[in-house]
């Protein structure tokens, strides 16, 4: 199995426990309003619109239906591929072994406590985690992923033995306006959530405030309380929504007051929460 | 104490003051009274220092004198016949269990008591800022004495202690120790670092297989809330100096009990523009160079050791509280980035992989060299002096800080950490790496310690670590100051800590060592 990666980061403090090596892959079958990484979500499908226009020469035609070659050291990093392309697609995701990335890996192991995968959505290359995973454990490292939640659970079945935690995303309690949101209602969402828990997995929610769509006390309650008939101590971290790096409506909506979130906050632990956090 | 480094114009190294250099010094001294920028103590000190200047120095050759007068070697504001040590670092657990005849003090029978004896040493410490470089390891001296009395009482007393402390001695070079076991005291003090903010150093000597990670992470999450404490690698350094170490000053290390009688430094910078390829930088020019070094090390060990009469007649070796036999020297070294990169046609310390090993051979080939000179009262350390990564001062300008790689050159954490490290198992005498993170660190006190962690199984020996956005404290180099502090010096007026002085001079004459590389999480 190989993996479609968009980015490779050394070290993050953001990422799960600890300090975390972190793979972002490419692909993610919703699409939020509000998303922060939109070229993530589409695969490159090789059309070769974007290459005629690349500044700097880096792209060519790949193989017939197979993704671009991209040449990293032509690359001026101006992203104009990802605005020319249809499906806003990122033409220069990578594909990588297992064992490629755990040559990655190796020589950061003594900085990091673990790996995190992110995305784009990990899950939707569950098969490859399956492998890579094991490799992880056998260099003494922890596994992590985040995780919209909305792939069907036999997927996170499948990595469950390596999987040391899961970082998920609760992002409306309405399934109706969760749809609006993100496309996806949010059934499957919940139903992992309750797997997770149950197989101790559950390392972090995020619920991030969004205007019009999270930021009320009524929303933060409901969640918060179906949360804590899981397990009270669930962390729950409340995300700040920050237009800054957003495309289409969301760059239009403001983020929510400092007082907001500590009221947020409060209603999560009154809801019976008992580690609430909030960015800052 | 204005800029020790530069010689004022009355000063020189074979005469001392001659007849016609008379009016230099009158000119001088009448400067320095009238200067508003200095508080009156901070003149009397100037003027005190520059008294002692009116002396030759002890008989050095020429070479040494040559080396001295380019500034190949250096002095730090000593005098030129040392008569008490530069740093100390009495041992205040014999103070408390015996008390002291000549401060008429009896040992501590609580916690109120062991306070006032410390607080009273501290005035005695014998050292070159005038003020006590090392405060002792405060939780382990402490904690027996936590229970004499209430706790909310032993609690107030203790934020007095450090309240006070940092008011009487607001120098920067003042440093507190804590770990490797947790205390209640050591928790307080990282609880008080966290909210009161006062400008004293504090080290934290960690060993991830001794310290309680609970301990650690509130360390890490005072650090980045307060740029304090630093992390110390206690395994690496108990190998080289036993268990009872001392971390003071600007990351000095030398034997609880002993001191340093002095620190002069090699400047590897001008070092290197002696030599004309690194072959012969390593087998010619650094065995000279270290050879007048050691000279003037050696020189000044043997009059304070032996004619200035400090180790017979001051009562802290009298009563026990300095040994002899606890002592040693430093070589000191800064500018290695400017050595190797003098010398590397091209290739750049921090970037490039046969600069890096040229950096480590430097350090290597230096230790080694001092390693064979023998230097009299140094039996702390077989004999010999020990090699001390100094922090630098601002008139050095155009030379970067100890062994660290230039600001602005800073190449990715890990990376960075990989070259800096290695050097540290030469450096028995202290060295100090600065890392400064994003205030979003701050959420995940573990990820610093993993990070710690790494360093240390490098060889790292210890780690200053902040938040980008600074607090009210902020490091500049090796000086700890207020914020406030320095805007006060920068515009004109005087203020207390000497820190300040410094710091604000580095800000104006070296401003390109001090934006360091944020270090995104």
């Amino acid at each position: 199995m190989r993996a479609l990666v968009s980015r490779l980061l050394t070290h993050s403090f953001v990422d799960g426990p600890g300090n975390r090596a972190v793979i972002f892959v490419q692909g993610c079958q919703i699409a939020c309003l509000y998303c922060h990484n939109p070229q993530t979500q589409q695969v490159c499908n090789g059309c070769g619109l974007c290459v005629a226009g690349c500044p700097g020469g880096a792209l060519a035609p790949g193989a017939p239906g197979g993704p671009l070659a991209w040449d990293p050291a032509q690359c001026l990093g101006c992203d104009q591929c990802i605005t020319v392309c249809p499906n806003s697609a990122d033409p220069r995701a990578l594909s990588y072994s297992p064992q490629d990335l755990l040559a990655w890996l190796r020589p950061l192991s003594r900085f990091v406590r673990g790996v995190t995968v992110s995305g784009g959505e990990p899950m939707l290359q569950a098969d490859f985690l399956a492998e890579f995973f094991p490799l992880v454990h056998g260099e003494g490292l922890s596994t992590m992923i985040e995780t919209n939640g909305l792939v069907e659970w036999a997927a996170y079945e499948r990595i469950l033995p390596w999987l040391d935690g899961a970082l998920v995303d609760l992002k409306v309690w309405e399934s109706d306006r969760h749809r609006t949101l993100t496309g996806m209602g949010n059934e499957r969402l919940l139903e992992n959530l309750r797997h997770l828990a149950a197989a101790g997995k559950l390392t972090e929610v995020r619920m991030p405030v969004i205007p019009g769509y999270s930021d009320t006390a009524e929303h933060v309650r409901a969640a918060a309380g179906f949360l804590a008939g899981l397990d009270p101590a669930i962390p729950v971290k409340l995300l700040r929504f920050r237009p800054h790096g957003t495309t289409g409506p969301a760059a239009g909506w403001t983020a929510p007051e400092e007082e907001l979130m500590a009221e947020l906050v409060d209603v999560a632990r009154g809801a019976g929460l008992t580690t609430v956090s909030r960015s800052r | 104490m204005r800029n020790p480094a530069t010689m004022a114009a009355y000063e020189d190294f074979r005469t001392g003051l001659t007849a016609d250099k008379v009016d230099d010094l009158r000119n001088w001294v009448s400067g320095v009274l009238r200067d508003t920028s200095l508080t009156p103590d901070q003149r009397r000190a100037t003027l005190a220092a520059g008294a002692t200047k009116v002396l030759p120095h002890l008989p050095y050759s020429d070479a040494a004198v040559e080396a001295l007068a380019d500034g190949t070697v250096c002095m730090l504001g000593e005098a030129p016949l040392p008569f008490w040590p530069r740093y100390t670092a009495p041992d205040y657990a014999r103070l408390l269990s015996h008390g002291s005849d000549y401060l008429r003090l009896k040992p501590a029978g609580d916690l109120h008591e062991a306070l006032a004896s410390l607080l009273s040493l501290y005035q005695y410490s014998a050292t070159v800022t005038l003020e006590p470089v090392w405060l002792g390891n405060l939780d382990t001296l402490l904690e027996p004495y936590f229970d004499s009395v209430p706790e909310a009482e032993a609690r107030r007393a203790i934020k007095s202690f450090w309240a006070v402390v940092s008011r009487l001695f607001p120098s920067s070079f003042v440093h507190a120790n804590i770990g490797p076991g947790e205390s209640r005291v050591g928790r307080l003090l990282l609880e008080l670092d966290q909210t009161t903010g006062e400008p004293i150093n504090t080290s934290f000597k960690y060993d991830p297989a001794v310290t309680p990670e609970a301990f650690a992470l509130e360390a890490a999450r005072c650090a980045m809330a307060s740029a304090k404490p630093y992390f110390h690698n206690h395994a690496l350094s108990t190998q080289d100096w036993g268990p009872d170490y001392a971390i003071a000053s600007c990351y000095n290390l030398m034997p609880v009990g002993g001191g340093i009688h002095t620190l002069v430094r090699l400047n590897l910078g001008k070092v290197a523009q002696r030599a004309s390829s690194p072959e012969q930088m390593l087998n010619e020019t650094i065995p000279a160079a270290v050879a007048w070094l050691c000279e003037v090390i050696a020189a000044r060990s043997a009059f304070l050791g032996g004619e200035s009469g400090f180790f017979t007649h001051s009562f802290l070796v009298k009563e026990g509280f300095l040994r002899p036999e606890a002592f040693t020297a430093y070589a000191g070294m800064f500018g290695l980035a400017e050595a190797v990169n003098t010398l590397m046609g091209g290739a750049r310390y921090g970037k490039d992989e046969q600069a890096n090993q040229f950096a480590e051979a430097i350090v290597a080939k230096v230790a080694a060299c001092v390693a064979e000179i023998p230097v009299p009262y140094c039996d702390a350390t077989g004999g010999r002096a020990t090699l001390h990564a100094q922090v630098g001062i601002d008139s050095d300008a155009a030379y970067t800080p100890a062994a660290r790689i230039p600001t602005g050159e800073e190449p990715d954490m890990y990376t960075h950490l990989a070259v800096v490290s290695p050097h540290d198992r030469w450096l028995t005498g202290g060295v100090s790496n600065i890392f400064e993170f994003e205030e979003t660190a701050a959420d995940n006190p573990r990820a610093v310690l993993d990070i710690v962690h790494g360093a240390f199984s490098l060889g790292n020996r210890n780690l200053a670590l902040g938040p980008s956005t600074g607090g009210e404290l902020i490091r500049v180099t090796g000086y700890l100051m207020r914020r406030s502090d320095l805007a006060q010096r920068q515009s004109g007026e005087a203020v207390r800590g000497d820190g300040a002085l410094f710091g604000s001079a580095f800000f104006v004459n070296q401003p390109q060592h001090l934006h360091r590389r944020v270090r995104t999480v």
